[in-house]
């Protein structure tokens, strides 16, 4: 045994993500509650275009995921890093530009995205500069763990730096190959992605940002925090070892069941289907572990609302990752999709799961690093009913309208015509469930409030420890006869060798992407070319940019599967060739308004004004909010050559020195609607948003009209 | 294997957390051994041997039930296979299609007969196809009368298609008529006008109609609507009294000269009716 040597545990930097993460999760769980309640009280959004519905969510789940959820790991890693390997961080410097950094990206994430400055692809809508940024940070995170790793005075890692060491890599490999654009502006760029493409990448992303950045941390911090609160050993070891390794390799694969029914190549869906299927064991694993961790402190869990806290977030975590893999199969992904369901199961993730083993952390650790006892435990208690409370009352009605909607699609009458031919019957069906799980999300954030106060009274009674004194003994080399403890996979080799652990996480989670990418490029035969499929006219593709811009793509899907009650609402189901020059693409993953594929020639162009102006006056009882500075604002002429050009460099066949030309072409394709508009007794100018959006909307879906049917 | 021992302590400690070296719980285990038999199973079936349908041919099925599928998903080409959604289950001629051959013979007749007054109208190849479409049908029309196919096609009546749909009279009472006003404000006064002078939609007030003039055809235009030209159905949002009640308040909008009319569109119809 080495000598002994006395270091400092970093409190602060614990401190300071822990405050950032109650702070921000205060504000996503309002944001979130202020869109909840607009979806039956559009008028929230005070008229204003930062406060619209399709503008708040993306900052919802942004705040949710990367500030509130962000910041969580950030306070458990550095916490519990430390700790089990006996070690200050590597270093402070990279501590301190680590939380400024993160902390800075949320803010500008803030102000971007109700500006409209976004990809639009979910989970991952910052512009480039930012995303920049974000890889850098996340770099900085890594090499202080990493550092932190190598300086140890632990010999072996535990289970819970396993997980943090999968998600490092992963998050960088998904945030950097999902990122990939090219900028017009500053604030503007286009994914290299097109279509089908762009759709499988941006859900390999997305699943993945579920998988590696609010399961596998998560997890880790679970089998810190949970033994510890608890004081009982973990229930497995071998099991930490075949559920890690297992649900590393094959969660990587199960992106493409959010595109089950679309345009994807079937192989890839039923990847997706078959890989989620295989998840339920290796999920399992983590809360098998959790759960029996508790074997005979049962009796404290009634007590102690710590324990609490987890006891219901690893159950939670078992009931959403139950519930994902059956949501995966085709035929009830038939029923589910595009609805609320969705919602109803992120949000057992998010708020059951993140949330409330977030809010058992802070409640064990925030004493700790103070030097001093939780304020009060009945508030802690009070704030764990309500939590939990609000967490059911939000969920069923969700469970509940995303059943009922999904129904009424499908249904038909005895006759053979669909039984809610309008769609906005289907959403005014749902608005009761609506205000019950508005109030449930009342209830979680009530609950939230109750936490600050509580943690806020404990600061003050007690002091902050920056620098808590640890003593362990330095890390000998080992003698060369060691003999490793046997059995268990010979995995005791690994514990203490971190840069072959590296390596084998990396290529584990690295296979099922590029098995699922590299051919969806280089095999043809998956994206069917359709000779009608032109690219879009320069009026279309800053209309496009509108759209994306407003984030339509958040309540209006662009897919229409090949469904008879969907071929019979909106058309011709989608073909992936018709997606292939969609820069970024635009399925959508919710249809809280209809699918708008094949919305193009639909109504007329005096429709799309007065809807964009009114929606109620066009479809009363409408609880799409008004976008009424689409008609005043003018269309920014200024980067539309550049976006031609950028295009062009994607592959996009517009005949050279096109962008010279483009606005000309624009402006002839502009009047036109204004000419139209003006039949019905509008008068607009052909430069304004409204007539841009228009030309989109209405070459919507419209290529492969012309396409022969036999 | 010797059963082990329960809940042995390892000689783990990280940060005085401790780990049992219990094994995998079975049924766990098998859990996960049944999904993983149950992906390689569906790769098989879906894939590697092709026997379950793809989503193109799943669709192709439910749009009718003959469909047999041909080869492998990525050998026919989905533009070929598509056929239009006008199967019933039963391999029948649905309502929707009878509702299209209506529209192109006229509302006078029905049921078989509309699809024996189709099939004269049409030439050999959509015969040909009908047969092969709807083979069940085609029995029942032909038989003991093969020559109702094969009869030279007779000439349209031009009369049907100008006659009225029903004979529907007009709610003249003061209260039907003001709840109409009512329904026509909220629900037609954003494309037809405050007034019925027009806008989105047609003017309501001329004596020019698209559809059709008169009761009847105003409230079918109302409960079916046109989809093709932004008029939604109005069916499942008003009632069938509502309906009435708002087309006979457009009755009365006739002759009533709006400023801003918008101009004629449609067919002059001779009043009075």
């Amino acid at each position: 045994m080495g000598r002994v040597e006395t270091f400092y545990y970093d409190n602060k930097i614990v401190r300071d993500f822990a405050l950032a993460t109650v702070l921000w999760g205060v504000v996503a769980f309002l944001v979130g509650l202020t869109i909840a309640i607009q979806l039956y009280w559009p008028a929230l959004n005070l008229g204003i275009p930062y406060m619209t519905f399709s503008r708040l969510r993306p900052l919802h789940t942004n705040a949710a995921i990367f500030a509130f959820v962000g910041n969580g790991i950030f306070m458990g890693v550095y916490y519990s890093l430390q700790r089990l390997l006996k070690t200050r961080m590597y270093s402070d410097l990279l501590s301190k530009l680590h939380f400024w950094g993160w902390q800075l990206i949320i803010l500008l994430a803030a102000v971007t995205l109700v500006l409209g400055i976004t990809v639009s692809k979910e989970y991952a809508e910052l512009e480039w500069p930012i995303d920049i940024l974000i890889a850098i940070v996340w770099v900085i995170f890594g090499i202080n763990m990493i550092g932190t790793i190598i300086k140890r005075r632990e010999r072996y890692m535990y289970v819970a730096i396993w997980f943090y060491i999968a998600t490092f890599f992963t998050v960088a490999v998904l945030h950097i190959v999902n990122s990939i654009e090219i900028p017009v502006s500053l604030l503007k760029s286009y994914p290299v992605y097109a279509g089908v493409q762009d759709a499988l990448v941006q859900w390999w992303y997305g699943h993945n940002a579920v998988a590696f950045f609010l399961t596998t941390p998560y997890l880790g911090l679970m089998y810190y925090f949970l033994p510890k609160a608890a004081n009982r050993p973990v229930y497995s070891y071998r099991l930490s070892i075949v559920h890690f390794w297992a649900l590393i390799f094959i969660y990587i694969w199960a992106g493409p069941h959010h595109l089950l029914y679309s345009s994807l190549p079937d192989w890839a869906q039923s990847l997706g289907t078959t890989f989620s299927i295989m998840l339920i064991a290796p999920s399992w694993g983590g809360m098998l572990n959790g759960l029996l961790t508790l074997r005979g402190a049962w009796d404290r869990v009634r007590e102690d609302p710590i324990l609490k806290f987890m006891v219901v977030a690893v159950t939670a975590y078992g009931m959403a990752t139950f519930e994902g893999p059956m949501l995966s199969i085709k035929s009830i992904n038939a029923l589910s999709h595009f609805t609320d369901w969705t919602i109803a199961h992120v949000h057992i993730g998010a708020l059951g799961w993140n949330g409330l083993l977030t809010f058992g952390i802070l409640y064990w650790l925030m004493p700790r690093i103070y030097n001093t006892k939780l304020y009060s435990v009945k508030l802690a208690n009070w704030h764990f009913w309500l939590a939990t409370l609000g967490m059911i009352f939000y969920a069923i009605p969700m469970y509940w309208t995303g059943i009922t909607q999904g129904l009424m699609w499908k249904e038909f009458t005895p006759d053979g015509f669909l039984k809610y031919p309008i769609f906005l019957e289907t959403v005014l069906q749902l608005i009761p469930m609506y205000i019950i799980r508005s109030i449930g999300g009342l209830m979680y954030f009530t609950g939230a409030i109750i936490m600050v106060y509580n943690l806020r009274k404990t600061i003050t009674v007690g002091a902050l420890e920056p620098e808590e004194k640890a003593e362990a003994p330095a890390l000998e080399p080992l003698p060369a006869d060691y003999k490793e403890e046997p059995g268990n996979y010979g995995h005791r080799w690994l514990e203490r060798r971190p840069v072959q652990f590296f390596v084998w996480t990396t290529i584990a989670i690295l296979i099922g992407g590029m098995v699922e990418i590299i051919p969806m490029y280089l095999v043809k035969s998956n994206v069917p070319t359709i000779a009608s499929v032109k690219p879009y006219t320069p009026l279309e593709l800053e209309g496009r940019d509108i759209y994306v811009r407003e984030g339509c793509y958040v309540c209006h899907s662009q897919q229409v599967r090949p469904f008879r009650s969907e071929t019979e609402r909106y058309g011709e189901y989608s073909k992936a060739g018709e997606y292939v020059y969609d820069h970024p693409f635009q399925w959508g993953s919710k249809r809280t308004g209809p699918d708008l594929h094949r919305v193009g020639g639909k109504y007329p162009d005096a429709w799309h004004y007065n809807h964009m102006q009114a929606p109620e006056s066009m479809s009363p009882g409408s609880i799409m909010p008004p976008y009424p500075w689409l008609i005043s604002d003018d269309l920014d002429l200024s980067t539309t050559a550049k976006k031609i050009r950028v295009m062009q460099t994607l592959g996009v066949p517009y005949p050279e020195g096109y962008d010279e030309i483009a606005i000309d072409d624009l402006r002839e394709q502009a009047e036109k609607i204004v000419a139209s508009l003006k039949e019905s007794g509008i008068e607009t100018e052909w430069n304004k948003e409204i007539v841009a959006l228009i030309a989109y909307l209405q070459r919507l879906g419209t290529d492969i009209k012309g396409e022969k049917n036999n | 294997m010797a059963k082990k021992k329960k809940d042995v302590l390892l000689d783990h400690n990280y940060d005085g957390i401790q780990e049992l070296d219990n094994d995998l719980p079975p049924w766990w285990l098998w859990l996960f051994y049944i999904t993983i038999a149950f992906a390689v199973v569906y790769m098989f079936y879906y894939h590697f041997l092709g026997i379950g349908p793809s989503s193109a041919e799943e669709y192709m099925m439910e749009m009718n039930p003959n469909y047999v599928a041909e080869g492998s998903a990525a050998g026919g080409g989905i533009f070929d296979a598509y056929r239009s959604p006008y199967y019933s289950p039963k391999g029948e001629i649905t309502p929707k299609v009878l509702e299209q051959m209506k529209k192109y013979i006229g509302p006078e007749i029905s049921g078989n007969e509309l699809v024996m007054e189709a099939m004269r109208r049409s030439d050999e190849a959509t015969r040909e196809k009908l047969k092969e479409t709807f083979p069940e049908l085609w029995e029942q029309l032909t038989a003991g009368g093969a020559a109702l196919a094969k009869a030279p096609a007779a000439q349209p009546k031009a009369e049907a298609t100008a006659e009225p749909v029903a004979n529907i009279e007009p709610l003249t009472d003061e209260a039907s008529l003001a709840a109409g006003k009512n329904i026509f404000i909220t629900n037609c006064a954003s494309c037809h006008g405050k007034l019925g002078e027009g806008g989105i939609g047609p003017n309501l007030t001329d004596d020019y109609w698209i559809h059709g003039a008169g009761m009847g055809n105003v409230v079918k235009v109302i409960t079916n609507g046109v989809p093709a030209k932004g008029m939604i159905t109005w069916k499942g949002i008003l009632t069938e009294d509502q309906i009435k009640q708002v087309a006979s308040y457009i009755l009365t909008l006739h002759g009533t000269n709006p400023p801003n009319a918008k101009a004629p569109q449609g067919e002059k119809a001779e009043y009075p009716l």
